[in-house]
């Protein structure tokens, strides 16, 4: 009997490790032996086996069988760790054992077949369903080799007796293949319960409220990915209260080291091929020219097409509905290995996403509360910072103002320190502006990221009357709106830097896109930045030059930041839309 | 002499500027209010030439208080002093008739020279000075109104409306591309970089109706 081996998929979800569950149902059968045994020695002592001249072995086998079972019992209950080879041990020995005992004891018409029941149980208890036919397999081919050493009777030296009836030897093996049969089908359904609740309960353990959403959605993705053996699995979400729609996708290409997962505005072609009808998952398979689906709702048939797979370039594909509260979506597993049991496979999958997605739902809930408290809060700080210091220190310097105009007769060291103060406070205003700006929340996406990026430098032009332009030729652009956020924020700080230090008269902004990257410029006619040339952000680093919050916002989108501080100073800022992908240890 | 009144509800920023206003020989200030309701009095009792009007007042705020001056045809040329407006205040401020807008946080001498620039009978629009054909910004050269169709005049009262894109596309029943695309011209014929400038623009010239 080959020892029973969990897939890759299975192993992740690691049932062993639950309670150390095998362990546990060793003893289990264990206590069963000894109580079988027992009542076996109890019977064989009222009752003698028949033929009388074996029925002194019967017993003292079935002593032993009892001494054994005990003492196995006490070894399992004082031991923590079961070695991986007893189960089958156990198994193949007591099934010979039994054989032993039902050949002294009218062979196939013996009382002891019964226990050849209990390893079939015990099989189903242990294994799966194919362990259980076997362990059947095996106990009918023993009891057929009974009956035809009693039929032969062997010259082995030992004189087999029993009554010998074909209707009952056929009888009795159909009862032993129906019993495993059953046995391992109940097996198999409890194990595949049992496995999917373990996997529901190692996704659940995995997602933390208070963690990143974008990392629970990959957790729970990357799980279930491995379940299928998938390197590629896409999420499409819309959701119905903006209808707005993202996509995220992860890919382990590489294994774990290459783990990778890509936040991103849907594109308009997606949002077409996604939004069909889907309340249960379906695997679609291209054959020939046709594409073969298994669903489990047959009004799925043909809900995907040849031309969609091609569009992912796979030959096969899972697709899942995604249906919680605000979420229309679908899950996309590009490429699957399923079992010969798909639809099984699809039911198990349908279970895990209806347990899932709500948790995952959740965390998206609390971050987005978490991140509206955050947001309410930093604008109470900048409001109290408008209203309060902000216009204080404005009145402030005005009244330095008056001062020093007032006193003509002021020694000039006193009107120059009067003159420095008030250039402090100005100094101080423009900082807490510059603060202000920051506290306040950005929220922007791809589709006005344009737009507000134009307001943004308008209203800088307006309130430092500093000439400035913006310039755009981004038409489409297809960025997360965390990168976006971010773009708003680095074109915020330029301008604040450019305010507070440039001395700069002029200022050009510009925005080009391309289907590969997002390029923004931002120029000015000021001092630069303390050297003469271009430094890309390593040089930068290197030499500690250039504005390090804005090199750091940059590098966290994955973009590039190239500098060149000739003639004022010209900020080159580059994001490739491949270069969103963020590595899993970066995101966690 | 240039009267003036303040509004502000920021009782040091109220005191720092009165001081300020008050120790230059050509302003005496007439009153200080620290709402819009209390504005709207000073002024009636006053009659200053100038009101500084603060954005964010409780109570009544500058907005309100500048749509009871208009409503009432006050001759008070009006200053919104604030410390942040965005294009939609702005224009909505032009529209009720204010004559300038300065920041809180200019320097004290383009502050009193919006002041007296206003006095004078000139707008002044954030630390620039409006000339008679409007902003000066860019080259200066500008097409003249009528060379805007029919449907650009539509536009341009709409964005004096302080209407959105969106809400001009679903007002005219054409998308929002096209929307931008006749901006696009208007801004060209008329050499406006925003639609702050266009509104100026367009309420300086009295266009479609402004």
């Amino acid at each position: 009997m080959s020892k029973p081996t969990l897939g890759s998929a299975e192993a992740a979800f690691s049932i062993e490790s639950f309670l150390n569950q095998p362990l546990r149902t060793e003893r289990l059968i264990a206590a069963a032996r000894v109580s079988l045994a027992l009542v076996f020695l109890l019977a064989l002592l009222i009752d003698p086996s028949e033929p009388a001249q074996y029925a002194r072995l019967v017993l003292s086998l079935t002593l032993v069988y009892f001494v054994l079972s005990a003492g196995l019992l006490v070894w399992l209950k004082l031991h923590d760790h079961l070695p991986a080879a007893l189960p089958i041990w156990v198994q193949a020995s007591e099934m010979i054992w039994i054989a032993a005992l039902s050949m002294f004891s009218n062979g196939p018409a013996s009382p002891f077949l019964i226990a050849f029941i209990f390893t079939i149980f015990a099989s189903a208890y242990r294994w799966r369903l194919k362990d259980t036919l076997l362990a059947g397999a095996v106990a009918v081919f023993l009891v057929l080799g009974e009956a035809i050493a009693l039929l032969t009777r062997p010259g082995l030296g030992i004189e087999l007796q029993g009554h010998f009836k074909l209707n009952r030897l056929l009888m009795r093996v159909f009862y032993l293949i129906l019993t495993a049969g059953f046995a391992g089908l109940l097996s198999e359904s409890q194990k595949r319960l049992s496995l999917s609740s373990m996997r529901v309960t190692d996704l659940l353990a995995g997602i933390d409220l208070k963690g990143r959403f974008s990392s629970t959605l990959q957790h729970v993705m990357q799980q279930v990915s491995s379940h299928f053996e998938v390197e590629d699995s896409v999420l499409w979400i819309e959701q119905v209260s903006s209808g707005r729609a993202f996509v995220f996708e992860v890919s382990r290409h590489g294994g774990e080291k290459g783990l990778s997962a890509l936040w991103r505005e849907s594109s308009p072609r997606m949002k077409e091929d996604l939004r069909f009808e889907l309340n249960a998952p379906l695997l679609a398979q291209t054959l020939g020219a046709s594409v073969v689906t298994t669903y489990l709702d047959p009004a799925h048939k043909g809900a995907v097409t040849l031309a969609f797979l091609q569009r992912y370039g796979v030959t096969s594909m899972i697709v899942a509905p995604v249906n919680v509260e605000d979420w229309r979506g679908k899950l996309l597993f590009l490429a699957p290995r399923l079992s010969s049991e798909t639809r099984m496979e699809l039911r198990s999958l349908k279970d895990i996403l209806d347990h899932t997605l709500p948790a995952v739902f959740n965390v998206y809930l609390s971050r987005k509360l978490h991140a509206r408290a955050t947001a309410m809060e930093r604008t109470r700080v900048a409001r109290e910072l408008h209203d309060g210091s902000i216009q204080s220190l404005i009145s402030l310097g005005m009244q330095i103002d008056v001062i020093r105009k007032n006193s003509g007769g002021i020694g000039p060291e006193l009107a120059a320190d009067l003159e420095r103060i008030q250039g402090l406070v100005r100094q101080e205003v423009l900082n807490l502006r510059a603060l202000m700006t920051n506290l306040q929340t950005v929220e922007v996406d791809s589709a006005d990221l344009v737009e507000f990026v134009a307001h943004l430098v308008e209203q800088w032009k307006r309130e430092t009357g500093i000439e400035a332009g913006f310039y755009s030729q981004a038409d489409e652009i297809f960025l997360p709106p965390r990168t976006c956020r971010e773009i708003a924020r680095i074109v915020q700080e330029a301008l604040t830097n450019i305010r507070k230090h440039s001395g700069a008269r002029q200022v050009a902004v510009r925005m080009l896109s391309s289907s590969e990257r997002l390029e923004l410029v931002i120029q000015d006619d000021g001092c630069g930045f303390g050297f003469q040339g271009r430094l890309d952000q390593q040089e930068l680093r290197r030499h500690r030059k250039g504005p390090a919050i804005l090199s750091e916002r940059v590098r966290s989108i994955g973009g590039t930041l190239v500098i060149d501080s000739s003639l004022g100073a010209r900020l080159e800022i580059t994001i490739p839309y491949i270069a969103q992908k963020q590595t899993m240890a970066a995101q966690v | 002499m240039i009267t003036i009144v303040i509004a502000d509800d920021h009782p040091i920023f109220r005191d720092g500027i009165q001081r300020l206003l008050a120790s230059q020989s050509d302003m005496a200030v007439l009153g200080a209010a620290r709402d819009g309701v209390e504005a709207l009095e000073t002024t009636r009792r006053a009659q200053p030439q100038i009101l500084l009007l603060d954005l964010k007042m409780a109570g009544m705020n500058g907005i309100q208080a500048l749509q009871e001056l208009h409503r009432s045809k006050s001759s008070v040329s009006v200053i919104l002093l604030t410390a942040e407006i965005n294009d939609l205040q702005m224009m909505e401020a032009l529209r009720l008739g204010a004559k300038g807008v300065l920041m809180k946080d200019v320097d004290t001498a383009a502050l009193l020279d919006g002041i007296r620039s206003v006095a004078a009978g000139e707008r002044w629009i954030v630390n620039r000075r409006e000339s008679s054909s409007g902003l000066q910004v860019g080259n200066g050269k500008r097409s003249v109104p009528s060379d805007l169709t029919k449907r650009e005049m539509q536009i341009v009262a709409a964005v004096v409306a302080c209407l959105s894109n969106r809400m001009i596309a679903e007002e005219f029943k054409i998308s929002e591309d096209t929307v931008k695309h006749h901006l696009s011209n208007i801004f060209y014929k008329l050499n406006v970089s925003s639609r702050l400038e266009l509104a100026v623009y367009a309420l300086h010239h009295k266009l479609a109706g402004c």
